[in-house]
């Protein structure tokens, strides 16, 4: 088990740099760089900032610069925020994204967990094609479409959270929350329906009842742990979602997170930011595949074997 | 009596499957529900139980009370109580994320006693299984299919119940093991004074542990008898065609047709393979699997030559790297006087064709039997005047033309496997390499087929290598028998020889566990 | 079900292609006098405007269908992409095997473990916004689970005897791809495309909603959206209309989708060729 992670880990290292470097030679080729603004600069001023920013060097340089600057943990001064360093800006945007993100994640568990679960325990009923259909309907709504609406009926017709930004307490983060979970929920829930279903048709099921245990007993002792398998591995995905997700959701709901520095960098050609969030995306995905590949341990024995 | 069924009737989704089945079952006394794929047996044994999709009518009185049509809440506790029951396949029917000892706690638990480590210990020494402390800590993958069989017998008889339910409880397993589990289960039910319900394919293999038998087919009683007299002397009709299709080892020796000149001569066969790439790699022995070592062997025309041996041998592989259809590591493959290269010509692929296993399988399920039975033909063969139609090679394998135009799952396994041979034969092969070829089959249909293989090898000329598991098979229409273990060759003589003299201690082990 | 969704995305389609032929006005086109109309209002009916204007005057009827048909167009054209890359690289990882498929498969993980959506962005922001570049870059990202899909369904065909018999019928690799693994795959490969192109609407429409997708005056549903949140405190209707078309879109393709693929793979269950050694 611990050599499957630490094989993963060390799998982890070249993907990280291959992101690293591609995305820094796609921004260094771009056509039009962060100086390039609606006011022309003299090419006197340009050179000197290009200068000072380090971007006069030869590429090569400047990535092995860029790669020995991020293993110490330095990604640079932002090009837009110029008081800003990209690591103060990470340090005041991660915090605010993780937050929603976990806190979306974990809804998004608590819902599709009991989804699957109600969906399965009364599979070919009404119930469970209702159910299954919601799922659907989730997995199928965008986060842009939901959040906006989600504001509209709330926050504008019933006026009960904030429009957009964060307040004092809690109530700020329930619409964001909302709808950041909603298309993981359905995707959990589709897969624990799903993973149940094989589970509750295996060999071992109908040895259990034959034991006369109750279904009930079945259901929660010998069918779910393997059950949850497809959607342990789904973390890794749903992470992506969470990140995709929360982009949106920050511009929409006016956040000062992650996602809405990376925007505002991408339109801006702020590369060390862009750069700088795109590593973190990426080193977060890697972790919550990780992650995954430890719950399947615990989930199924034959996993830490293998 | 403590089971008996009265006028049992199964149906499933208003199609009725079992009619009118009466049998009792005394203390300390095996039943056998036998018959082919599709008899019913299965159905039988578990839908008065309410484990299938069955649903069953008429009586099936366990202990004085009728258990049909009970409620599942009902019948949850009897079955708990009173029953114990052992399926087939031990790889699955555990549950995978807990241990033994927790699997062995919950099958006492029916009972409603709390079992100390002392009595799980005894438990699982109680069906032979060694070191039980180490065992009850380990996890159901971490055992063999016949540890994992021994765990499901001791969970099946934890709560000392009054009946035992056995659904094919031998047949996933290897040979050598068949013998000693079903022992265990006769000896359990004769010390225990348990009855037994026993569901078998393989009426030979339960000869010696079943008090009973009752054969059915299409869900219907066609003979009850004492076991060693339904395998022995049917009194049925059905079962006499069954019992003389089935081989037998004690059957008596035909003589073998005359052979031929030698066609092939296969010489030190080698087939390894390196184990699946892995990331952190050491270059050893241990990254390679010898799966054929130094195999030699010659096959005339007109002979039949049989390599039996369990699974793992290597004998599939063998048959694949002769037929040219797998990877040859070392050795050399002579046909007549000519080396066949590494990488097979037309000419030299149309000198000897495959059969395969899985009929169904062997034929891929978007193409209707005429363009199947045609392709060898179409890459093989530049002068097509020689050459027998699709409808000729049907008949030959007896089939009728109206086969043609149908699709793969149209067919049933046995005219699944006649397409194959005639796909086979339609190139003119001189050679045909079966793998396990009738294995698949219900004994009627491996029998019949068998038969038009040897009609063929009559008026062709055909020679024919077999693989197969069941020596008996091989003893009835081969006249050269290999034995294979780890993939090695060791022994290899005319069946009359082998069966006189075997050479080698496996083939002694194989004549000792075949029936 | 199946049915209804696929008649649904049919009429949508349908809707998309030829109705803004009988419309007075272009999707483009400006109404310098009908700025803002509400849809219940009779002057946006009398000038033509049947779900109102937006707030430079232009229609929003003509506007939402020429969104669809952009988002339909480009999803379509970049699932086949997805679809043509997945099938070529899945087919030879699967049947070639060893180390060849390996490393293409760890090539497909390593991908997966990308944050696509953001790599898409970057090419969009490098290479400028257009619409190939859109589906290009969309398609290239999506044919990840193509692979990995067709690659498993070629490795069990691969396994089966029918494909050893081909060999022994002496046909090459070739044939026997194009004859009997492609023939045996396309079921699934047409589900997971249906169950594509709705991923790609849906990434479409993001990348326009973020501003990066389609630029004016092109439209897609994605920018509707966006206009419309910025409105819906005025007009509702500017962010229900565009939103509800493309959840509508999105829905009845992931519906099909599954159906059809839960029926191939039913079917596969039920075939007795299907997992058999």
């Amino acid at each position: 088990m611990l050599r499957l992670i630490l094989r993963r880990l060390w799998m982890a290292i070249p993907t990280l740099f291959a992101i690293i470097i591609i995305s820094f030679l796609l921004m260094r080729f771009a056509p039009g760089g962060p100086f390039d603004g609606e006011r022309p600069l003299s090419p006197e001023t340009k050179a000197a900032l290009e200068s000072s920013y380090g971007l006069d060097k030869p590429i090569w340089e400047q990535i092995m610069l860029y790669v020995g600057r991020i293993v110490q943990g330095d990604f640079g001064p932002s090009l837009i925020y110029r008081d800003f360093t990209v690591n103060e800006l990470i340090a005041q945007g991660l915090p605010i994204s993780l937050l929603i993100g976990g806190l979306a994640l974990v809804l998004a568990s608590v819902i599709g967990i009991s989804g699957g679960l109600i969906a399965a325990s009364k599979a070919g009923k009404a119930i469970d094609e209702i159910l299954m259909l919601l799922a659907t309907l989730l997995t199928a709504l965008p986060t842009f479409v939901t959040g906006p609406l989600l504001v509209l009926i709330f926050a504008f017709t019933l006026g009960w959270f904030p429009v957009s930004g964060m307040d004092e307490g809690i109530s700020w983060l329930v619409l964001p929350v909302i709808a950041l979970s909603l298309p993981i929920a359905g995707a959990i829930m589709k897969l624990v329906r799903a993973g149940l279903a094989v589970q509750l048709s295996q060999d071992h099921l109908r040895s259990a009842k034959a034991r006369g245990l109750s279904p009930v007993n079945r259901l929660f002792r010998h069918a779910l742990r393997p059950a949850l398998v497809p959607a342990a591995s789904y973390l890794g995905p749903a992470a992506a979602g969470l990140l995709t997700g929360a982009v949106v959701i920050e511009t929409i709901f006016g956040l000062p997170g992650l996602g809405r520095y990376f925007v505002q960098g991408a339109l801006n050609r702020d590369y060390p930011l862009v750069l700088g969030v795109v590593t973190l995306y990426a080193g977060l995905i890697i972790a919550f595949n990780l992650l995954a590949d430890i719950i399947y341990g615990w989930l199924d024995p034959r996993m830490r074997d293998s | 009596m403590i089971y008996s069924a009265r006028n049992l009737s199964i149906e499933i989704d208003s199609t009725a499957l079992v009619h009118d089945v009466n049998f009792d079952i005394a203390a300390g006394k095996i039943l056998a529900l036998a018959g082919a794929s599709g008899s019913g047996k299965t159905l039988t044994c578990l839908s008065p139980f309410g484990l299938n999709a069955g649903q069953a009518s008429g009586s099936a009185i366990l202990l004085g009370q009728d258990i049909i049509g009970l409620s599942e809440h009902i019948l949850s506790p009897i079955r708990a109580r009173d029953v114990g029951f052992i399926f087939q396949q031990p790889l699955t029917a555990l549950t995978p994320h807990l241990n033994i000892a927790a699997h062995l706690t919950e099958a006492s638990m029916q009972a409603g006693i709390s079992p100390s480590h002392e009595s799980l210990i005894s438990m699982l020494e109680r069906v032979g299984l060694s070191r039980p402390a180490d065992k009850l800590r380990q996890y159901p993958h971490q055992l063999s299919g016949g540890e994992r069989q021994r765990i499901c017998i001791a969970m099946g008889i934890a709560h000392n119940p009054k009946l035992l339910v056995a659904d094919e409880p031998t047949s996933a397993l290897d040979a050598e093991l068949r013998r000693d589990i079903m022992l265990l289960l006769r000896d359990i039910c004769r010390e225990e004074n348990m009855a037994m319900l026993l569901v078998s394919h393989d009426l030979a293999s339960i000869e010696s542990s079943a008090d009973d038998a009752i054969l059915l087919q299409k869900g219907r009683i066609e003979e009850v008898s004492p076991t060693r007299l339904l395998v022995q002397k049917p009194k049925s009709e059905y079962g006499a065609r069954l019992m003389a299709a089935t081989p037998r080892m004690d059957e008596k020796l035909s003589p073998s047709p005359p052979v031929g000149d030698t066609l092939l001569n296969a010489r030190d066969i080698c087939v390894n393979f390196s184990r699946p790439f892995q990331f952190f790699r050491n270059k050893s022995e241990d990254n390679m699997v010898r799966a054929v070592r130094n195999v030699s062997l010659t096959i005339a025309q007109g002979e039949t030559l049989a390599i039996v041996g369990g699974s793992g041998s290597g004998k599939s592989t063998l048959a694949r790297a002769i037929a040219g259809l797998g990877p040859m590591s070392e050795g050399q493959i002579v046909w007549k006087d000519s080396v066949l290269p590494a990488k097979r010509s037309r000419e030299n692929r149309a000198l000897m064709q495959p059969v395969f296993q899985d009929p169904i399988a062997s034929l891929d399920p978007k193409w209707r039997v005429r363009n199947i039975i045609l392709e060898p033909q179409k890459y093989l063969l530049d002068d097509m005047s020689d050459i027998l139609s699709a409808e000729e090679l049907l008949m030959e394998v007896g089939l009728d033309s109206e086969f043609l135009d149908r699709l793969p799952a149209q067919l049933s396994g046995g005219q699944a496997q006649r397409v194959a041979i005639a796909r086979a034969l339609s190139v003119n092969p001189q050679l045909l390499i079966l793998d396990e070829a009738t294995s698949a089959l219900d004994p009627l249909a491996a029998h019949s087929i068998a038969q038009t293989l040897q009609n063929l090898q009559e008026k062709r000329g055909l020679a024919i290598m077999m693989v197969t598991h069941d020596l008996a098979l091989a003893r009835r229409i081969a006249h050269q028998i290999g034995v294979m273990k780890d993939g090695q060759l060791v022994d290899y003589q005319s069946k009359e020889s082998l069966f006189a003299n075997p050479q080698h201690e496996a083939t002694q082990a194989l004549i000792h566990n075949s029936h | 079900m199946m049915r209804i969704s696929i008649i649904l995305v049919a009429i949508m389609a349908a809707l998309a292609v030829f109705l803004p032929f009988l419309l007075p006005w272009d999707y483009a086109q400006i109404d310098w006098d009908g700025v803002n109309l509400d849809m219940t209002s009779t002057e946006a009916w009398q000038r033509g405007h049947y779900l109102g204007s937006d707030d430079i005057g232009r229609d929003r009827l003509a506007r939402i269908l020429a969104g669809t048909r952009i988002t339909m167009s480009v999803a379509l054209a970049a699932a086949s992409v997805a679809m043509i890359i997945g099938i070529a690289w899945g087919v030879i990882a699967g049947w070639v095997g060893g180390r060849t498929e390996d490393i293409m498969m760890r090539i497909v993980d390593a991908l997966y473990a990308l944050p696509f959506m953001f790599i898409v962005i970057v090419l969009m922001v490098v290479f400028g916004r257009s619409i190939l570049l859109v589906f290009i870059g969309i398609g290239a990202v999506e044919w990840l689970t193509m692979a990995r899909v067709v690659r498993g369904e070629v490795k069990a065909i691969k396994s089966r005897p029918f494909i050893l018999a081909a060999k022994a019928s002496g046909a090459s690799s070739i044939s026997i791809i194009l004859r009997h693994i492609l023939p045996n795959i396309m079921g699934v490969a047409i589900a997971y495309l249906m169950l594509t192109v709705p991923q790609v609407v849906m990434v479409e429409s993001f990348l326009s909603f973020l501003g990066l997708g389609v630029q004016e005056p092109m439209t897609s549903l994605g920018i509707l959206v966006n206009e419309g949140a910025a409105q819906m405190e005025i007009n509702p209707a500017a962010l229900l209309l565009p939103g509800g078309v493309l959840i509508l879109l999105i829905i009845s393709l992931t519906i099909a989708g599954e159906r059809l693929r839960d029926r191939i793979n039913a079917g596969a269950i039920k075939n007795p060729n299907a997992g058999a050694s």
